[in-house]
């Protein structure tokens, strides 16, 4: 009996009604593990190139991993994975919540979708067995109520269910996907393909539990992270505010991105900062399966909007999106569009920052009240952004528009609205700014998912002002040395190089980075002594950090099957301008440094000059399957476009 | 000479206020402050501010401006200390 996996991978087919498990052995799960690994691996292996993301043939992937499920901190997290609708090209996105454990005590470690559904459906998944059923009554509601109508419907209220609202219902190109209603796969519009095949929900209850090699030591691995993890100054923040602690510092280091990243200094962060929250709000904290940090934040509110607090609360990300981002300082508008987002299952990221996309367009001129529905959409008008959130979720008249995305928006739009498009590779830049961070800079660049926040830990981390704790912890991947926060020369991309493969093998194995990211608690020798408590495998830190170059890779062959002229490793020109205010006015990203510095990045993951892994280099990750892929392309691809 | 220091993140709610004035001789470095706010404060302020054998553990500027521990201190200045924001903040 194997030890942390099942063994056995759910098919679905929603145009035959077909179901199916797929079987691997021991070698297989030790080569790709699970998370985004098993998702990559199924999409090359069966979906054709160029496949219409809303169409049969694009492939959707829930995949826990070997040790989700494992009773200690952290072990929590799934991944969805399918072509973007949103970018067209990979798309992935992880969260926590209670899905990823309850799959994998339902006898699963991973569900493969394919198809398209006739008729709106979900699928109930229960202790090995699995089915198909009628979602036209629930088609249409809200997730509050559609996660009710499925818990009655099959008599269990500790039914685990994973599903879609309005927005993925309505193609939104940035839906996403909740579970429990308030923990979302937030990115990459994976809620769109599920509206598009026609799948409400995946209910799942498993009576199981992880066979694990050595219990005894995954209690204590556990036992001691409980104890212990409020002596990382960073997750004992967490605990006491959640990510919302992050908004009142970024903007006082002068990063917080503001007006569509025209400064990092916002007037308002105050009145919008996870302090003033807690003061001004009931807010509670809530914690994901097993987790010992609890850095979720729930809200509740009355006035002057009803915010239900079974949809959580806002956490950094959608705090800046939809408050500074658009120059929004009010708090209560700030919380319910949150609210609204997480409702009707949108990412708040690209919400807020299609909103002040076009909030800056119509501070141009580009738009007028004719074109945006009579809404004064100007930076700073809380009640606009509150009402474009609702006709984007509805795609209703102008929110039609912005429900592309702002690449899409910005070409129908025209008039030279895509100056103020900042995306790499159609996704949406997150509240972060690379002109202050530079890895950061070059994670939205690399990323294969688009711009993307969570590729490394952020330069802040290692600078001079870092506490020393956060670079103890990070010296089992050769960081040794402090580094100035902007910089992208050798010896910051040498920390990119082995941060990016960490950060991956957390997304490859569904670790929350709270727990296991490289300045945060767990130190790497026990995620190590963890990983072969649960598995029994006489596993390496070797063998973990390639599970994050095998996610890259794999990524990075997908993409080049598209042959996307998306797929450029470059930043949005607003990136090489200066900052214009505050502690960090005037630094920017200087443009020869970063093509250097992304020529530099290939060479370090022996990519050639067209960004293809060199043949021997997947051969090094036991991929040499992927070669025969690639193979067909190889010849006739152009060079790799940096701008 | 007093230095006004403002507290943000969960400094805030460890040491249960917003501001606080912090007296540092003249001419004293942040380092000199931040050893003068422990001694203000107390244990909490130490439990908060400080990684027992690793030092501090909080970012800060000086009048709005990025500073580091041996900056020279004027009167009347202001000290934002903030918790660390650590990658990967969704």
């Amino acid at each position: 009996m194997p030890y942390g996996y099942n063994g056995k991978i759910l098919r679905v087919d929603l145009s035959s009604g077909q179901i199916s498990v797929d079987e691997h052995d021991d070698v297989w799960y030790r080569t790709y593990m699970g998370g985004a690994v098993v998702g990559a691996y199924y999409l090359l292996k069966e979906m054709p190139p160029k496949a219409d993301p809303y169409g049969p043939d694009n492939l959707l992937v829930f995949a826990a991993s070997a040790v989700v499920g494992a009773p200690m901190s952290g072990y929590n997290r799934f991944s969805v994975i399918s072509k973007s609708p949103l970018t067209g090209l990979i798309g992935d996105t992880e969260a926590a919540g209670f899905f990823g454990p309850e799959l994998k005590f339902a006898g699963f470690d991973a569900v493969v979708i394919r198809g398209v559904s006739a008729k709106p459906v979900y699928l109930w998944i229960h202790d090995g067995e699995a089915e198909i059923r009628d979602a036209c009554a629930i088609w249409g509601l809200e997730t509050k109520e559609s996660q009710t109508s499925i818990r009655e419907e099959l008599g269990d209220r500790q039914v685990r269910v994973a599903q879609i609202g309005p927005g993925g219902e309505n193609l939104v190109r940035f839906a996403n996907v909740t579970n429990e209603l308030n923990h979302f796969n937030g990115r990459t519009g994976m809620g769109a393909v599920m509206g598009a095949k026609k799948l409400k929900a995946i209910a799942v209850r498993g009576h199981g539990k992880v066979q694990l090699a050595n219990p005894e030591k995954v209690r204590e691995l556990g036992r001691y992270f409980a104890r212990t993890f409020k002596e990382n100054p960073d997750d004992r923040g967490l605990n006491l505010l959640g990510t919302s602690q992050y908004v009142a510092g970024q903007n006082a280091d002068g990063h917080l991105p503001t007006r569509n990243f025209q400064t990092g200094f916002f007037e308002g962060a105050e009145a919008i900062s996870g302090e003033t929250m807690h003061e001004k709000l009931e807010v509670s904290g809530d914690s994901c399966w097993g987790c010992s940090i609890r850095c979720k934040r729930v809200v509740k509110m009355e006035e002057p909007y009803v915010v239900d607090p079974a949809y959580g609360g806002p956490e950094y990300e959608g705090m800046a999106a939809l408050g500074s981002y658009c120059g929004v300082d009010d708090l209560p508008a700030m919380v319910k569009a949150n609210e609204l987002c997480n409702r009707y299952t949108m990412d708040c990221i690209s919400t807020g920052a299609t909103i002040a996309f076009a909030m800056e367009c119509y501070e141009h001129g580009i738009l007028t009240q004719a074109d945006t529905d009579g809404i004064d959409l100007r930076f700073g008008n809380a009640l606009a952004m509150l009402r474009m959130v609702e006709k984007i979720a509805r795609r209703d008249g102008f929110g039609d528009i912005l429900a592309d995305g702002v690449m899409r928006a910005a070409e129908r739009i025209g008039k030279g609205a895509e100056k103020y498009a900042l995306h790499c590779r159609g996704q949406e830049l997150p509240a972060h700014d690379g002109r202050v961070k530079g890895m950061l800079g070059i994670s939205y660049a690399v990323s294969p998912v688009g711009a993307d926040h969570v590729v490394v830990e952020h330069d802040t981390d290692f600078d001079f002002r870092a506490p020393q704790v956060f670079l103890d912890q990070a010296t089992p991947l050769g960081i040794l040395e402090r580094l100035p926060t902007s910089t992208i020369d050798n010896p910051k991309m040498r920390m990119f190089y082995y941060l990016q493969q960490h950060f991956s093998f957390m997304d490859t194995m569904c670790l929350c980075l709270f727990n296991f990211g490289p300045v945060r608690h767990f130190r790497m020798h026990e995620l190590v002594e963890g990983t072969q408590a649960i598995t029994g495998w006489e596993i390496s830190f070797l063998e973990i950090m390639n599970y994050g170059a095998r996610r890259v890779n794999m990524f990075r062959a997908f993409n080049i099957r598209e042959e996307s002229p998306i797929d450029r490793f470059w930043l949005p020109e607003r990136m090489f301008e200066p900052i214009r205010t505050g502690p960090r006015e005037g630094y920017k990203v200087d443009k020869e440094a970063f093509r250097k510095a992304i020529r530099n990045y290939f060479e370090m993951m022996n990519w050639d000059e067209k960004a293809f892994p060199r043949p021997m280099k997947l051969v090094e990750l036991d991929l040499d399957w992927v070669n025969d892929i690639l193979l067909p392309y190889r010849a006739t691809a152009p060079a790799a476009i940096l701008e | 000479m007093k230095i006004r220091v403002k507290l943000l993140g969960y400094l805030r709610l460890e040491l249960g206020r917003k501001e606080m004035d912090v007296d540092a001789p003249p001419g004293a470095s942040i380092a000199e402050a931040l050893a003068r706010l422990l001694g203000q404060v107390g244990p909490e302020a130490e439990r908060a501010l400080v990684t027992p054998g690793r030092g501090y553990n909080v970012v800060f500027t000086l009048n709005g401006r990025v500073a580091d521990v041996t900056t020279l201190l004027s009167e009347g200045d202001e000290l934002t200390l903030f918790p660390p924001s650590a990658g990967g903040a969704r």
